[in-house]
């Protein structure tokens, strides 16, 4: 319940829509109660003053007009009650997605990998689609059920009081009891469903990405088998709800005829008119349609629960890294300096690392070498701010980057990392990820740069092409060039790559050398970190900085360095500077 | 009912198409179509209990066998109402089974030729929420056809034995319902269309920008995306609530004439117990005939509203029908795998291209005339500029690109399908399976012993890092290799080809995302691991050249 509040306070913007919905509905309702029972104590009544011969002298006009009154209501009512409640539901749904979006934003990547893809994705898509359900089924009809049974029990305390306890009480249980009991038992398949759920989104996903490997192997069978039974457990979850549902909807369709014979019944034995005891039956026939609403309503209560936990606590995730409060302003300058900084990976045993020290002053070419796990992507995970060190001091122009918004911090770099990752959008998309005011031209020019402006030229649909999913239409090395390219867009001071040229032919990799010499000549402040294990890349270096276990072991220029013999001249044998 | 982008020729085609599937829960639907219409029935004796004990008050008499009646009708029709739900829960049940099972072995049918030209999220949405949404149409609106042309006929004659002039009223109002409700439902399926499509999108693209977080933190893109994806949510919302004002309007109208039937029923019969009508209807009517028409008039328009209510289910199906048929389809020609008996490879083959050429369906062409010989045991690279071919004649290898142009053999015989199940294949990125390390490698096939497992393990590298995780193989990766690294997601494809011992691997730019170390390392294994098997490479890597017992060069557009 506890989560399930949270969200409801989430919608306390358009908190006027959800009032007006509920209110609508309540008027609906009570204009069904009141067409059914005036009509069924007008025919009654007219009956006995028909055989009394006193036909003439009833007055008819006051009932056959509210019969009409109530009819006309009940239509407009619905209408109006149906497209308010749904109104305030999609708002609400929008808050939600962009509320997961707000929540899992400052988690990557650090706190975003121990997650699956699929499970995230369920999260928004299964878990926003379930809380729907919150608002539209839950709320509005709680609401019009109070309100339709205190109209009830107004007119039957003028009325037939003694049927009061008849039509109310087998509404409760029929309303009330019976939707707690579903609720309780609906909450284990509601979860098993979500699982079960999320299990073959992930066989799908996995039978469609990687059907070129299964299909090789003869797998895919097996694969789509295992998508079977998970959609056998999903559907088996449902079944279960489904039973529920069985037993609910069955005592539900019997409680109205039970409190039509409740209400008639008691209104008899306490002595009311023929009339009155059909009034007071109609009456409890007619509050049943509130009733079938807040049965619904628990039964979804387990799905939505699950779905709500599940979301907040995504929001109870600390970022790895926050802004301090009343950021600095960055320096002019943008010298890089880091001292002693020490990081381990939460859950991880030994230090990423532990105690490096280096400098990238402002026009300087640094390469950063080192075995595979040595901590040179850690460094540049700690300069994007994605992690914060745990020691020691990372500065930019003689300050210390935790003073700063990480967003300052970031709009210093331009990264390109091993992964060249694409949106799934156009290439002017993609690009524009990094400067969205950035013209055509300049994306042209970055192209260029980049070494993909004849391929990019020659998509179909030039820069408007859509590129799939992690590039899909795009080779490796053309998304590479691509993700260059939006570093170039970036036009930030300082690029970051690691490992830009892997996937690269020699030509087009030279190409790019020659490339990144044109753009980091044009202002002599530009300054790039390049982590390669290349020996091309470090012949345009000023300094390498050899890293290993975590620690700089050597630093100087390239040439002395291959000169020594030390850790850089065993990695890179052949160099010669 | 004519959705204006579709033709009438596309709606039949995709109502057949639901015909075919709603096969698969044909028994249980009908019987919830048979309990639905005695339902009515039933309903027909409450009714007739219930004015039974108002009219027996009137007159005097005891009413309480009169209500017993009522109230033992009621309790049967409870009893026939669960038992349709759960009837139409196990038709639509049986029809999602059967459609989710069909569409997976479509897809593997069609390979990945067919899958790698379409989102990938798109697909595996339409297995999973495509199939979903026809829940509505098998459980409910299939189920509930027959009732709604029967339920109410049946009602109608009760009424007609009780009172003309209200059966009258029932049959004057009911006919102008499907009109109305077509005129509507039409339009509305129409926007429901559309709003599926845009549904997909939606979710297509949270789905996208929420696994591309990091990038868009390192661009500081992720307030502008934000304010993208608002926009489209809000599209969303207008787009469906446009949708719904249609589609309420056609229950408001039945709520129109339902409520009106009772209101007329009630003046009727009202004004005649009165003796005040103001015409002659030729009929008398009791109190108890009057109630008992007056309870029934609600009911009378209870199928058309069911239905109404479950109009979107029918849209939904059809827009579900849309996104699944082209996954149903019969495989296209480019990749067709022709049935002819397959190559088995039992030994390290020798493999073959002599003048091969590849042109997708679409007219791309992949290759052109390439001739080569991977000698058998050996490893061969083809060498050349990325987006050169090398991809498309490994594909080519396994049936995933055409063979359009001269001729493939291994061990002389001529490739005409495929190798599947015959060779292995290393991707650029392989793909981690949702499942144990152990299951990965086998690719779940059970009959493998976990000692063979282990070995291959062993053999590729991945116990390197496997052994310090806590679980060891048994530990659980999953979508996109999270928690593995490229290197690590490498040395396990390297292990599903030792795993089964193919004796021909090909491998699509293995280290094309590898830095030089764990390219080094997959080498090592790699070079261990083709012993006695027939390698094929397509790379740009010097390291992976270097390793290479033949070298084939691929130039220009060949």
């Amino acid at each position: 319940m506890k989560d399930l509040r949270f969200f409801l306070a989430l919608a306390r913007p358009d908190r006027w829509w959800l009032r007006l919905g509920a209110v609508l509905a309540a008027i609906t309702l009570l204009a069904g109660i009141g067409l059914l029972s005036l009509s069924g104590w007008f025919i009654t009544a007219a009956a006995i003053a028909g055989l009394a011969g006193a036909g003439r002298s009833f007055n008819y006009l006051f009932a056959s007009g509210g019969v009409r009154a109530f009819a006309l209501t009940r239509t407009a009512g619905r209408y109006a009650e149906r497209m308010a409640t749904h109104e305030a539901t999609f708002r609400i749904l929008a808050r939600l997605r962009l509320w997961v979006f707000d929540a899992a934003a400052p988690l990557a990547p650090a706190k975003l990998g121990a997650m699956r893809g699929g499970d995230l994705l369920s999260r928004v898509t299964q878990d926003v689609d379930a809380l729907d359900s919150l608002y539209l089924r839950l709320v509005t009809p709680v609401f019009a059920a109070v309100c339709g049974a205190l109209f009830a029990i107004a007119i039957l305390a003028f009325t037939a009081p003694l049927a009061i306890p008849g039509v109310i009480g087998v509404f409760l249980l029929a309303s009330l009891v019976l939707p707690l009991i579903a609720a309780r038992a609906g909450a284990r398949p509601g979860a098993a469903i979500a699982e079960a759920s999320s299990d073959a989104r992930a066989e799908a996903g996995d039978l469609v990405a990687g059907l070129a490997e299964l299909k090789a192997y003869g797998a895919d069978a097996r694969v789509a088998a295992r998508l079977a039974a998970a959609s056998d457990r999903w559907i088996a979850g449902q079944r279960s709800l489904s039973r529920l549902a069985l037993i609910n909807g069955g005592v539900l369709a019997f409680s109205g005829p039970a409190a039509f014979a409740a209400g008639f019944s008691l209104a008899l034995a306490g002595g009311a008119s023929a009339p009155v005891a059909a009034l007071a039956g109609f009456i409890g026939f007619a509050l049943f349609e509130a009733a079938a609403p807040l049965v619904q309503a628990a039964e979804l209560y387990g799905r939505t629960t699950a779905s709500a936990r599940r979301l907040k606590a995504l929001a109870e995730i600390v970022p790895a890294v926050t802004a301090p409060d009343g950021p600095a302003p960055l320096p002019g300058r943008w010298d890089v300096t880091v001292r002693d900084v020490r990081f381990a990976y939460p859950g991880k045993d030994g230090p990423a690392l532990d105690g490096l020290s280096l400098d990238l002053p402002e026009g300087g070419r640094l390469a950063l070498v080192g075995a595979s796990g040595s901590g040179k992507s850690t460094l540049i995970r700690l300069l994007m701010r994605f992690y914060a060190a745990d020691e020691g001091l990372i500065e930019i122009g003689g300050s210390d980057i935790a003073c700063h918004a990480p967003a300052d911090t970031r709009a210093r770099f331009a990264l390109v990392d091993q992964r060249a990752e694409l949106l799934s959008a156009t290439v002017a998309d993609n690009l524009r990820l990094a400067r969205a005011e950035a013209t055509e031209a300049e994306l042209w020019a970055a192209l260029e740069l980049a070494g993909a402006k004849a391929f990019v030229q020659a998509l179909p649909e030039g820069l408007d092409t859509w590129i799939g999913e992690q590039g899909g239409l795009v080779s490796g090395g053309q998304a590479r060039r691509i993700a260059l390219a939006r570093a170039f867009v970036k036009d930030a001071p300082i690029l970051l790559l690691d490992e830009p040229t892997e996937g690269l032919d020699e030509a087009t990799e030279a190409a790019f050398l020659d490339a990144l010499d044109v753009w980091l000549d044009a202002d002599p402040r530009r300054s790039v970190l390049i982590v390669t294990h290349r020996a091309k890349l470090l012949e345009r270096a000023r300094q390498a900085v050899v890293i290993e276990d975590g620690r700089a072991v050597e630093t100087g220029a390239p040439g002395t360095l291959a000169g020594q013999n030390g850790v850089f001249a065993r990695l890179f044998p052949a160099f010669t500077g | 009912m004519s959705d204006p982008s579709l033709t009438r020729d596309q709606r039949a085609a995709l109502g057949r198409r639901l015909s075919e599937w709603g096969r698969a829960g044909e028994g249980p639907s009908r019987l919830a179509s048979g309990l639905g219409i005695v339902q009515f029935v039933l309903f027909a004796g409450f009714a007739w209990g219930a004015s039974g004990a108002v009219a027996a008050l009137v007159d005097g008499a005891g009413p309480w066998g009169w209500v017993a009646v009522a109230l033992g009708f009621a309790l049967v029709r409870a009893a026939a109402q669960s038992a349709e739900t759960r009837a139409g829960f196990e038709a639509a049940a049986r029809v999602k089974a059967h459609v989710r099972a069909r569409a997976a072995a479509s897809l593997s049918a069609r390979g990945p030729a067919f899958t790698e030209r379409r989102d990938s999220g798109e697909t595996a949405s339409a297995l999973i929420d495509a199939v979903e949404k026809l829940e509505g149409y098998f459980g409910r609106y299939r189920p509930l056809m027959p009732v709604v042309a029967v339920a109410p006929f049946v009602l109608l004659a009760v009424a007609f034995t009780q009172s003309w002039v209200v059966a009258m009223i029932f049959l004057v109002t009911a006919p102008l319902l499907p009109l109305f409700m077509a005129i509507v439902g039409g339009s509305a399926a129409a926007a429901s269309k559309d709003q599926m499509a845009t549904l997909q999108r939606l979710a297509g693209r949270f789905n996208d920008r929420l696994q591309s977080l990091e990038l868009l933190n390192a661009f500081d893109a992720a307030p502008r995306e934000r304010r993208g994806l608002a926009a489209a949510a809000e599209d969303f919302r207008r787009r469906t609530m446009k949708v719904l004002a249609l589609a309420f309007l056609s229950s408001a109208i039945l709520e129109f004439f339902a409520a009106l039937a009772v209101a007329a029923t009630a003046v009727y019969v009202g004004f005649s117990l009165l003796g005040e009508l103001p015409f002659d209807p030729g009929e008398t009517i009791t109190l108890r005939e009057g109630l008992f028409v007056l309870i029934l008039a609600p009911e009378f328009y209870m199928p058309l509203r069911r239905l109404s209510a479950a109009y979107h289910d029918r849209a939904d199906a059809e827009a579900a029908a849309r996104s699944l048929v082209p996954l149903l389809d019969a495989p296209e020609t480019d990749t067709e795998t022709v049935a002819a008996a397959p190559l088995a490879i039992s030994q390290a083959p020798e493999v073959r291209f002599e003048a091969a050429g590849s042109v997708y369906a679409d007219g791309r062409r992949g290759l052109e005339g390439l001739t080569l010989t991977a000698a058998p045991g050996r490893i061969t690279a083809l060498w050349g500029a990325s987006g050169i071919g090398k991809s498309t004649a490994l594909k080519m290898l396994m049936g995933y690109a055409p063979l359009s142009e001269g001729r493939i053999t291994v061990d002389g015989a001529p490739l005409t399908g495929g190798l599947i199940g015959q060779a292995a294949w290393i991707a650029q990125r392989p793909r981690v399976f949702h499942g144990t390390l152990a299951a990965n490698i086998a690719l779940f096939d059970g009959t493998i012993p976990a000692a063979r497992i282990l070995a291959a393990a062993e053999a590729a590298g991945v116990m390197d890092f496997a052994a310090s995780l806590p679980e060891g193989l048994e530990t659980k990766v999953g979508e996109r290799g999270h928690g593995l690294s490229g290197g690590q997601a490498q040395r396990v494809a390297l292990a599903r080809a030792l795993a089964v011992d193919m004796k021909l691997i090909l491998l699509d730019e293995p280290t094309a995302h590898l830095d030089g170390e764990a390219e080094a390392r997959f080498l090592e294994a790699l070079k261990t691991a083709a012993a006695g098997r027939t390698v094929l490479i397509a790379t740009h890597s010097p390291a992976v050249r270097a390793i290479a017992d033949a070298v084939i060069e691929l130039e220009g557009a060949r």
